[in-house]
């Protein structure tokens, strides 16, 4: 089966009619549709989903009509939201259209008018059309045909995150390839019956048997329940896994920002604590200027002062080896030492008085002997204060020099930041958190749900035993032991027939897996799938811890090897069944995250693309479709597309690319 | 000892300057009056408060008594340098005269000193007011690397200095 075109009317952002035709071409086999993020690479993606399946994911999944026309229906008139695919199976076309009709009702409420899924095939050899239906589509796709041949983006991921998602994917691959979801119904109501057989058995106590199969009844409905609440929980936690890990991602592939914000923030401190001590040292010097430079300033006249005083008679009037003593002495003996009697000459005692008031103690020699020793004081402390000012100043430039330094720093840090895309990760690290608690919380309850299983489990056996215990022999109990040994046989050899063929399966695909992966790392590894689908991947020594780039072709692997099975399986099957040699080819849509590939392995692993299967159609965003992909997938491109915005308008439309 | 019985009040368009300069700088307003006088002084310029502004810098006398050590010896230096050309033995009176609460009389000395701080804070306030913010430590650098080129710290002679000086 391949897909030959797709017709899209007022699909979501797809206004008015798109059509898209899918290289068919055997040696050009890759059909590749680019856009930019949000640009409605999934809605186009889910398209497919929704055609075959009447199924989609994505956001407001009620919400298929695109919004502008639904907003422009008058009263009474009807809108179309249609998808069609044409596809060519064993040399027949088929085509499936799934459509709903919208009306706007007289009270101008929009309302749901008709919705149908038409299933048409066309023999190209007669030209005949006829409708059919949809089991002639299960018959060429077994049960969930999406399981092996779309993969969207999140699907990409999940099966390399080893976390419930991805196993559980893997898991269901196996098990429709092998059609186990009918042989689980089946051994489902298998067991279903042998319990209302053993309600048949009779006993001398008819009472208590009636009372132990009631109570029975009783557990098994609450086993039920425990189930299924069980299973709640853990489709919760896949949910919740899966956001963690984009999150994750996020986080990660922010690594890089995260490091340039927390450079940010110990820039910010040293930037404050280098202002503080600028506005500090600024601070010392102000004050230092205010208090001493005052003295600084009078310095230059201490030695015009110093002459002066020399110069003026001051210091000369007074007598070397004379002090004032010497003068009160001769006063007060009324006789110079010459013999001169003083008492009887007035000028000659005021003269001595004058001499004595420039002799020490108490003398103007004495008083500028002080202001000399002040002025030295005063000379001394302005050198002091010169060197001072000029350390401090020394420091205060260090500090502005740092700050530039630090400027210049801080504006490249920027400068990353911007080309890098500035955004605020502590919303993520609190999303992060509260998921991790979400699913702690969750795990608890799935195992708490587990414990009330196994408690109530081991009630029913007990209550078995004893309704085995009063059980009489008898023709009647016979019959029905006859009847659950029957189920019992059916029960366990269907079950050890589908473990065996999920072990074959299994085996296949990590023979596959690993074929693919050595391939694409142009190494030997070797992929082990554990029974509860945990996978380890070794090479030739140990076990091989995967890269985020690998991680990624490791899912290229698993998805290249799941179809690979299918082709085979499902090939097989219908030679089985129509005992005709099958040339059915296959196709793979797949959303590439080729920018998460490392670039090392960009080259390989996008030039195996096309070998995968017959045809590939390839979604990309603009900005992963580059150089190395471009390049290695150019020769086997046969159609390309690129969904472009029309203008300022909310709708989308897609542009055929000429193939270089 | 010298002994302040009141506040130093300058008031008009003087006292804003000084209250510009206390609260960009931080300085108190007594180095303010300290630096100004000495500053006018050297420069030989004296100048009068006037009544143009209602704004007043009051220097509190306990303040001033505090640093009467430092203010009485700018006095002496200021006294001494101004008058002992004239009488020197007058200009020793003047410098070293004290008063006491017994006698309040203003002192001649002080009465100088307040005429060259009135003159200035002029000067001062052109060194330092029109300046921007992250020059202001660069400015006062160069003042007293100016200073220092002039005052006997340097290598010039006193006769250099008075000539550079006009005395």
């Amino acid at each position: 089966m391949i897909f030959r075109k797709m017709k899209l009317h007022n699909f979501r952002q797809f206004k008015g009619d798109t059509e898209l035709s899918f290289s068919t071409d055997k040696s050009k086999n890759v059909t590749v549709i680019t856009g930019n993020n949000g640009a409605g690479k999934t809605t186009l993606l889910q398209a497919f989903n929704w055609c075959l399946y009447g199924q989609v994911k994505l956001e407001n999944p009620d919400e298929l009509i695109t919004k502008e026309i639904l907003s422009q229906i008058e009263i009474g008139e009807k809108e179309r939201v249609e998808v069609s695919l044409e596809f060519e199976h064993l040399k027949k076309i088929y085509t499936c259209r799934n459509y709903i009709d919208y009306i706007r009702n007289t009270n101008s409420n929009i309302q749901k008018l008709d919705e149908d899924r038409l299933f048409t095939i066309s023999d190209p050899d007669t030209g005949e059309t006829k409708r059919t239906d949809q089991n002639a589509i299960r018959e060429i796709f077994p049960s969930d045909l999406s399981t092996y041949f779309l993969f969207d983006g999140e699907r990409m991921q999940d099966l390399v995150d080893n976390q419930r998602a991805g196993k559980k994917d893997l898991s269901n691959a196996v098990k429709n390839l092998l059609g186990l979801d009918v042989l689980e119904n089946a051994k489902f109501h298998l067991e279903k019956a042998k319990k209302e057989f053993e309600t048949e058995f009779v006993s001398d106590s008819s009472s208590r048997l009636s009372q132990i199969n009631e109570e029975l009844k009783l557990i098994d409905e609450q086993i039920e329940e425990e189930k299924r609440k069980k299973d709640n929980y853990e489709n919760e936690l896949i949910e919740l896994e899966r956001k963690q890990s984009k999150v994750n991602d996020i986080l990660k592939s922010n690594a890089g920002l995260k490091d340039l914000q927390n450079k940010r923030n110990e820039y910010a401190n040293q930037m404050q604590r280098i202002e503080a001590d600028i506005e500090k040292k600024k601070t010392d010097i102000f004050k230092t200027f205010g208090t001493a430079s005052v003295n600084y300033f009078l310095g230059s006249t201490f030695d015009i002062l110093t002459d002066k005083i020399k110069k003026s008679d001051l210091s000369d009037k007074a007598i070397e080896g004379i002090n004032a003593n010497a003068i009160n002495h001769i006063l007060q003996k009324g006789e110079c030492i010459c013999g001169y009697n003083l008492n009887n000459n007035p000028s000659a005692i005021e003269k001595l008085e004058k001499l004595r008031s420039y002799l020490p103690p108490e003398s103007y020699s004495i008083l500028l002997k002080g202001l000399e020793v002040n002025i030295k004081n005063a000379v001394d402390n302005n050198n002091k204060y010169y060197e001072n000012f000029n350390r401090m100043y020394d420091e205060y430039n260090n500090l502005i020099n740092q700050k530039d330094i630090l400027t210049n720093k801080m504006n490249e840090n920027e400068k990353i930041i911007a080309d890098v895309g500035d955004q605020d990760l502590s919303k993520y690290n609190e999303e992060y958190m509260k998921l991790r608690t979400l699913i702690a919380s969750k795990n608890q309850a799935i195992g708490s749900c587990k414990n009330q299983i196994e408690v109530l489990k081991q009630t029913q056996r007990n209550r078995e035993d004893e309704r085995s215990r009063i059980t009489v022999s008898s023709n009647i109990n016979d019959a029905v032991q006859f009847k659950v040994d029957i189920c019992d046989k059916l029960i366990s050899d269907m079950t050890s027939r589908l473990n065996k063929k999920e072990k074959e399966v299994k085996a296949d695909l990590q023979e596959k897996t690993s074929e693919l992966l050595s391939k694409m790392l142009n190494s030997d590894k070797n992929i082990y799938i554990e029974d509860d689908y945990n996978f380890t991947v070794t090479d030739e020594f140990k076990t091989f811890t995967l890269s985020e780039g690998e991680k990624i072709v490791t899912s290229f692997a698993f998805v290249g090897s799941i179809i690979s099975i299918a082709k085979d399986f499902i090939s097989k099957e219908k030679n089985e069944v129509l005992e005709i040699a099958d040339d059915d080819r296959f196709t793979l849509v797949m959303d590439a995250p080729f920018a998460k590939l490392d670039l090392s392995h960009r080259k390989n692993v996008t030039s195996l693309i096309p070998t995968l299967t017959d045809q590939i159609i390839l979604f990309s965003a603009d900005s992963q479709w580059d150089g190395v992909v471009e390049t290695a997938l150019k020769e086997k491109i046969g159609l390309m597309y690129n969904i472009d915005k029309n203008g300022t308008s909310s709708s989308i439309s897609l542009i055929e690319k000429e193939v270089k | 000892m010298l002994t302040f019985q009141t506040d130093i009040v300058i008031r008009g368009k003087k006292a804003e300057k000084y209250q510009e300069l206390a609260n960009k700088y931080g300085f108190l307003l007594v180095d303010i009056y300290m630096m100004s006088g000495v500053l006018g002084f050297i420069n030989n310029q004296k100048d009068v408060q006037d009544n143009d502004s209602s704004v007043t810098a009051n220097i509190p006398r306990n303040v001033l008594q505090s640093r009467s050590d430092k203010i009485d010896f700018l006095y002496q230096v200021v006294t001494l340098n101004n008058e002992i050309d004239i009488d020197a033995e007058n200009a020793m009176k003047l410098a070293f005269e004290e008063n006491s609460i017994e006698n309040p009389k203003k002192l001649y000395k002080r009465e100088l000193f307040e005429d060259y701080a009135m003159g200035g804070i002029d000067i001062l306030y052109d060194m330092l007011s029109d300046v921007v913010f992250d020059k202001q430590v660069d400015n006062i650098k160069d003042i007293l690397d100016k200073f220092y080129e002039k005052s006997n710290l340097g290598q010039k002679t006193i006769n250099d200095i008075l000539e550079e000086e006009g005395l």
